[in-house]
């Protein structure tokens, strides 16, 4: 079985990052991690990540875009927090918005109800109409049968517009 | 950090705020910031390949400091936190549906320019570092660059990575030895 931790390890990866290895290190250390299936593993992959980690943080000042500053950031996050605790602020609105609306359609719905016994002899007076016009009805919901697929993609499409308009024009 | 629509007094406001409501003032956060920028768009360009994703999640990942009600016992805790909001940002963009490019690739490019300066070895090691790198998971990517670039301890590793710090050991010693064998693996197919 491989083994997995040698008490030089620490020791091997201080000297690798500290840029001590391997000429200025102790010599029975280098002399171990030559023998040390751990050692020598660790030598390998961190004397080559603390390698790439050097080269990426010089690559940054030759970089087109700097790092922003210390100020940026701040300004930034102190303009954002602003924004945020605005809209934290308006969200009870738009619950109470949401409520009105929930209470106005009640309302409507309740006055429909009070109004239905007097507007049902109208619909009485129109379904008789209708009954003289059922041939033509037939005729056109054959059509419509006919052609399904259209009718429920134009179907589709008018209940969908308005919901992709709304997230296309959301401002997040 | 788009869509900010404020006025000139409310910016004012917004900075007066700023430095009653963050959890350092803004002297303490340059110090801070002029410490570990550089460290951590490393390790976030590391992770995620991209330079330009780096600098965003960059300025995220201090926006969410500020705005945390952690108390830090000490700079190193804080550094260490910040970590961790890096990580999980980086995780947090792997996880979206375009996060599916190719990593590590700006390791590559900065490498290519050595390789015309004429340190050829030294280029050709770094991009099989960064090839080896893209093939490892991700977790296994933040701990090894965190243990062998960074330096930072097991403990750290484990608090920035959301371990156990008793599993940790086991896993940077699997994730090393895989790493190593795709090196060799690399080195070898490059050599053929």
């Amino acid at each position: 079985m491989t083994r997995r931790i040698c008490e030089h390890e620490p020791a091997v990866v201080e000297a690798v990052l500290g840029r001590r290895w391997p000429d200025a290190c102790d010599q029975t250390l280098r002399d171990h991690a030559a023998t040390c299936d751990v050692c020598g593993e660790v030598v390998e992959v961190a004397a080559l990540l603390r390698e790439d980690y050097d080269e990426a943080r010089a690559a940054i000042s030759r970089r087109d875009v700097p790092l922003p500053s210390a100020g940026q950031i701040w300004w930034r996050a102190a303009v954002h927090a602003r924004a945020d605790a605005a809209r934290a602020a308006a969200r009870p609105l738009v619950w109470g918005y949401g409520a009105a609306a929930a209470c106005a359609l009640g309302l409507l719905a309740a006055g429909a109800s009070m109004v239905w016994p007097a507007v049902l002899p109208v619909f009485d007076r129109f379904g008789a109409f209708t009954a003289r016009l059922a041939p033509a009805a037939d005729m056109v919901m054959a059509t419509l049968r006919a052609q399904l697929p259209i009718v429920i993609t134009v179907v589709a499409c008018i209940v969908a517009a308005p919901i992709a308009l709304y997230f296309a024009l959301r401002e997040e | 950090m788009s869509g900010l629509a404020l006025t000139d007094r409310e910016r004012l406001l917004a900075l007066e705020e700023a430095e009653r409501t963050f959890p350092m003032n803004e002297d303490e956060f340059r110090a801070f910031y002029d410490l570990t920028a550089r460290p951590v768009w490393v390790y976030i360009n590391r992770m995620t390949g991209d330079g330009r994703l780096a600098d965003d999640l960059l300025q995220e990942a201090y926006y969410r400091l500020l705005r945390t009600t952690t108390t830090f016992e000490s700079d190193d805790h804080r550094r260490n936190y910040l970590y961790r909001i890096a990580t999980n940002l980086v995780h947090d963009h792997r996880r979206r549906p375009r996060a599916d490019r190719e990593p590590l690739l700006d390791a590559e490019r900065e490498a290519a320019p050595d390789v015309a300066g004429g340190s050829e070895g030294r280029a050709a090691r770094r991009i099989d570092l960064a090839r080896a790198m893209a093939r490892m998971k991700p977790r296994e990517r933040s701990m090894l660059w965190l243990a062998y670039a960074h330096g930072c301890s097991h403990e750290e590793i484990a608090k920035v990575l959301g371990l156990k710090t008793s599993s940790l050991k086991a896993l940077l010693h699997r994730a090393r030895h895989r790493l190593a064998g795709l090196l060799s693996q690399d080195s070898a197919g490059g050599a053929q």
